[in-house]
């Protein structure tokens, strides 16, 4: 029988991967990106469903708990998440000072000049 | 040949303007002077101060730190056409004297680019900057294989081809590492200047202590872990 928590669990990956549908549905989300999170939220929902799987899988790795292997799993991905976050942050951060960059320039009337613009477009190039 | 020194300043309306004027009244033959501050976003009089004083403020709308702040200051100086370009320290810890040391190996065509390093005499640097120096010198060492005497200095002095080379991605302190890199990089022929440093309360107050000294130390360990776009 499945329990209340079991239940409960499911439909917490079930609502995970149907957001992740309408997310790639309204592009916000990569084909790749939807993938590795269905595949992800469909491992969890069979180790709720089977919680002995857990434990084959962990043997096999040396770890005598399956609730273990997935605490550790859960540590990993989330370093993961935070690395990948950070270095989106740091883009964007670099494309801020860009933008300023260009803007004090050209408040401060230090244009491209025509001279130096000429080096970048070549010819015929020109809208 | 044109001379273009760099001020990155973020809230420096104490010391702005002497260090304007100390820079100003340097004798330096055969150069024409521009001064260019950063105004990287103060919430003070820094901007107006600098104007002023006769100084170019390019102004930053928003706060991006002294390695955005350098970048917009070297691009600024390329499109005015310098043929040299200086950096210096807002704070008022360089003397003035010391830009003609660092930029004599430019001029005569020794160097591409020139460090102003405080560490070559360093009797007069408080014992925890001193070893805070020279833990950033090993940092930069073993991070990005470059092998400096002074790897955090704010007064450096670049030719037109060197400025026009480097390229800056950094928007915080660890710039500093990232030009010694840069320089290692490039190949270019770099020389290190003792030169002096005045250390005023003021001006301790500014620049790293130990906790930005940390965190600069953080993001250029991860810097080498990200892909430079």
């Amino acid at each position: 029988m499945i329990s209340v928590a079991q239940l409960f669990l499911l439909s917490v990956a079930v609502l995970a991967m149907g957001v992740a549908v309408l997310w790639f549905r309204q592009r916000k989300i990569s084909a790749m990106a939807l993938l590795l999170w269905l595949f992800l939220w469909t491992g969890f929902a069979v180790v709720v469903l089977f919680p002995k799987s857990s434990v084959v899988l962990a043997h096999l790795l040396g770890i005598s708990r399956g609730t273990d292997l997935a605490l550790y799993l859960s540590v990993i991905l989330i370093l993961f998440i935070l690395f990948r976050v950070y270095v989106r942050l740091e883009q964007v951060d670099r494309q801020i000072t860009q933008i300023v960059r260009a803007v004090a320039l050209r408040e401060a009337g230090l244009e491209p000049r025509e001279s130096q613009r000429a080096e970048k477009i070549p010819p015929g190039d020109k809208p | 040949m044109k001379l273009a020194v760099i001020i990155p300043a973020y809230n420096e309306e104490f010391a702005i303007g002497q260090v304007i004027q100390e820079v100003m009244s340097a004798n330096l033959p055969g150069f024409e002077k521009k001064i260019i501050v950063v105004n990287d976003g103060s919430k003070d009089k820094t901007g107006e101060i600098a104007r002023s004083e006769g100084a170019l403020v390019v102004r930053h709308l928003l706060n991006r730190g002294v390695g955005g702040a350098l970048g917009t200051g070297i691009e600024a100086a390329l499109r005015m056409g310098a043929d040299v370009v200086v950096t210096c320290d807002a704070d008022g810890q360089h003397s003035p004297d010391d830009i003609g040391r660092v930029i004599e190996p430019i001029q005569s065509g020794r160097a591409d680019a020139v460090t102003g390093s405080r560490m070559i005499d360093s009797t007069a640097m408080p014992l925890t900057r001193r070893i805070a120096n020279h833990l950033a010198n090993l940092a930069t060492w073993v991070l990005l294989a470059a092998k400096t005497t002074d790897s955090q200095s704010g007064l450096r002095a670049f030719s037109r081809s060197a400025a026009q080379r480097i390229r800056i991605t950094a928007n915080k302190y660890e710039v500093c590492s990232e030009i010694c890199g840069e320089i290692k990089r490039l190949h270019l022929r770099c020389v290190d200047v003792p030169i002096k440093t005045i250390y005023t309360d003021y001006s301790m107050s500014k620049g790293q202590g130990f906790r930005v000294g940390l965190r600069t130390l953080f993001r250029l360990i991860l810097s080498k872990l990200v892909k430079q776009s």
